[in-house]
């Protein structure tokens, strides 16, 4: 095989081998959710344990939180953690949060709330005043545990074991 | 220490975690704090206070919610100073950790958005804690005896304002300088969290 002949073959494997990465993890796409939608999605879910994280790309704190939250949901998602991200960046950007999530290597997608009313605050908790970032934890259709700031890993460890832990 | 003690320290502390920050009605706090000013002066709170009431506003130099408010927040604020309303702007941000909250950039702020009241430094962020402040813009406004009158948002809308939506901090400035009760007292919007130190 000549020199020529086999930087094609190179070329082309790692043509075919990006490909293929593209199809295992597609891109993180984000999606506009009105608050109805979010409560619905929230409802909508199965798991023992839904972390809804509430955030934004601009938001330093959330920034630095991310690598950590996305470390959570690794370590706890196949033992039923569901996460659930709602970004408050402008919903006419929906490519900042994508390129966000793209560069963090986030495996999901993340709601980019429509309106940030009192009505979105309500949904995600009425106890919440609003500031970011900011999580709500769910089990049973009920809110079982919440807070706004950043977190660590063993921070979110602890209150995920616990409530994993009462549904065994 | 005596049982009793010991009973009534956690009975105390459990009263003051649940009381965290300021109610509707409550008084004015932390009003004899010193805080630097953009001019280098240092001020309290008991020095600004107006006749007709106190506006204090917690906030930053860089936050979204707080640049979309800024133009109502600034026009309001030098509005009601002149219609005998105390205001103080404060910032309780972590300049250590995040620079752009920095005295520098709190005086290009005052001075390019025409601040005619302090904009001062938390230098603990124990004033946003005792308020119980939790993001930018949070707004506290105290009635002219200096309890609580209203406490939330600037208005309607998110990152800026609704167009045509309720401005719920002008509404209550103008029941506190008519010495009446704020009708919709405490309101909601989202923010940026305020970085304690």
């Amino acid at each position: 095989m000549s020199i020529r002949s086999m930087f094609k073959h190179v070329v082309l494997l790692m043509v075919l081998s990006g490909l293929s990465a593209c199809e295992k993890t597609p891109a993180p796409k984000a999606l506009p959710a009105t608050p109805d939608a979010i409560r619905a999605e929230i409802e909508s879910s199965e798991a023992p344990l839904t972390l809804v994280h509430a955030w934004a790309t601009w938001c330093a704190p959330c920034r630095e939180e991310f690598p950590e939250l996305l470390k959570t949901y690794a370590e706890y998602r196949d033992q039923g953690l569901k996460l659930i991200l709602v970004s408050a960046d402008e919903p006419d950007d929906l490519a900042s949060v994508e390129v966000f999530l793209t560069e963090q290597g986030s495996p999901i997608g993340s709601l980019v709330a429509t309106e940030l009313s009192q009505k979105f605050i309500e949904t995600l908790s009425p106890k919440w005043a609003g500031s970011l970032p900011a999580s709500f934890f769910y089990a049973d259709g009920k809110r079982v545990a919440e807070w706004e700031g950043k977190r660590t890993f063993e921070e979110y460890k602890e209150v995920i074991e616990t409530h994993l832990t009462n549904k065994e | 220490m005596k049982l009793q003690h010991i009973i009534a320290a956690v009975f105390v502390a459990g009263i003051s975690a649940a009381h965290a920050g300021l109610s509707i009605g409550d008084p004015m706090t932390d009003t004899s704090v010193e805080m630097k000013n953009v001019d280098g002066s240092m001020v309290t709170i008991d020095s600004i206070k107006g006749e007709k009431g106190t506006l204090v506003i917690f906030t930053c130099n860089h936050c979204p919610f707080v640049i979309g408010w800024q133009d109502t927040m600034v026009e309001l604020a030098n509005t009601y100073a002149k219609k005998g309303v105390g205001v103080i702007f404060i910032n309780s941000n972590d300049a250590e950790k995040y620079a752009s909250d920095g005295m520098e950039g709190m005086q290009k702020m005052a001075k390019e958005e025409g601040y005619e009241f302090p904009y001062v430094v938390d230098a603990t962020s124990d004033v946003a804690r005792h308020y119980g402040a939790k993001k930018t813009p949070d707004v506290f406004l105290f009635d002219a005896d200096g309890n609580l009158a209203y406490q939330g948002a600037v208005g309607e809308g998110g990152q800026k304002p609704k167009k045509g939506g309720e401005l719920w901090l002008k509404d209550a400035l103008d029941a506190v300088i008519a010495g009446e009760t704020v009708e919709n007292s405490q309101t909601k919007a989202v923010g940026c969290g305020i970085k304690f130190r």
